[in-house]
């Protein structure tokens, strides 16, 4: 199977990410991805390879600002090093693991939860990665979550500590945060630009 | 008196097994691999916001099935994936979970289906609005209240 093919048989999501990556080299914003030939081994079937394209074209469109210690070594999927793009969300290697499986939760199916349950969007994934990039190094990483309706979120629970942080809609932020008596709660819009001081001083004791 | 007037479905009995009452044990299947993080732990997921803030949260009345039905049960739940266990708790700690001002958050109710008589229902009281992160602090009391997995086989244990 070739990129075009791929392509050509792809999901809205697919080509959703496919129209952002275009935009964004168009901009300069993002180097241009090398042409790659797949052959289709067996077993491996095309909604397979499908999602591994995606997995692809989401890793170079969501590509980050890298540690500079990190970005010389850095190479994506096709040989390209990834140069840094101002996209909101910074990776490093603490986060790297955290960012994946955030991206990953769009090669959800539509009903992957049962009846009813989507595919969350990219711009809710966005700002999930736009979060968990500006945590400060010094607290602890979260675990990530996705819901039935499309909301990606984080949270932290240990004796004392539940905090709870949503995305249930482009540009908007939840969240109840609670830890050893210190609680910040709010439903607002979020720019993907800052963190309210009164969550990351919950998430600080978390 | 609140109670009856934020919780009236509470009084109702739908099915042959009459209202849900306090002492009850309650059951959440869990689905695996969905509700699990990599290190093992249980995702909040498992309770899912839409589910307390809307639809109500789908439990079991285990003390109404045998250990042949739970698992039944439980399975066509977890459909193509694998039932892996429940979490468990009895309904008055459930009923006991209150907002701010001290009413009622959640009503558990008899709520039989057709392919389950045994259904039980964690819905909203009529006290509680829209408010997400409200929701989310009742999830965080729901996820210690019900604790950690219980293996189908030892559920009815």
């Amino acid at each position: 199977m070739t990129f075009a093919t791929a392509v050509s048989s792809a999901s809205p999501l697919q080509i959703a990410m496919r129209d952002f990556s275009a935009n964004a080299i168009a901009s300069g914003s993002l180097p241009p991805v090398k042409k790659v030939e797949y052959k289709a081994d067996a077993g491996v079937s095309p909604t397979g390879m499908q999602r591994g394209m995606t997995a692809i074209v989401v890793a170079v469109a969501l590509s980050v600002s890298l540690a500079d210690t990190a970005l010389a070594s850095d190479r994506s999927e096709t040989g390209v090093a990834l140069s840094p793009v101002r996209l909101g969300a910074r990776v490093t290697q603490r986060t790297a693991a955290l960012h994946n499986e955030v991206v990953s939760y769009l090669n959800l199916r539509e009903g992957w939860d049962g009846e009813g349950s989507v595919t969350p969007s990219l711009a809710v994934v966005h700002n999930a990665l736009a979060f968990l990039a500006m945590l400060p190094e010094n607290v602890s990483l979260p675990e990530s979550t996705v819901s039935a309706d499309g909301e990606v979120g984080f949270y932290w629970k240990s004796p004392n500590v539940y905090i709870d942080v949503g995305f249930p809609a482009p540009g908007r932020i939840s969240y109840y945060a609670s830890a050893h008596g210190l609680i910040a709660r709010e439903a607002t819009n979020f720019d993907g630009s800052t963190i309210s001081q009164e969550l990351l001083n919950v998430i600080s004791r978390a | 008196m609140l109670a009856k007037k934020l919780c009236p479905g509470e009084a109702v009995a739908k099915s042959k097994f009459g209202v849900v009452t306090d002492d009850e044990l309650l059951a959440r299947v869990v689905v695996s691999p969905r509700h699990f993080q990599k290190d093992g732990t249980i995702k909040p997921g498992v309770l899912p916001l839409s589910h307390i803030a809307q639809g109500g949260l789908s439990l079991m009345r285990t003390d109404h099935m045998d250990a042949a039905e739970l698992a039944v049960q439980a399975q066509r739940i977890a459909g193509a994936e694998t039932a892996a266990g429940v979490l468990l708790t009895k309904t008055r700690p459930i009923r006991e979970i209150t907002d701010d001002n001290g009413n009622r958050s959640l009503c558990v109710i008899d709520d039989p289906e057709p392919l389950n008589e045994a259904h039980a229902a964690a819905v909203q009281s009529g006290a509680l609005g829209a408010d997400d992160p409200e929701i989310k602090r009742i999830r965080g009391v729901l996820m210690d209240l019900f604790g950690g997995l219980v293996p189908l086989t030892q559920a009815k244990a």
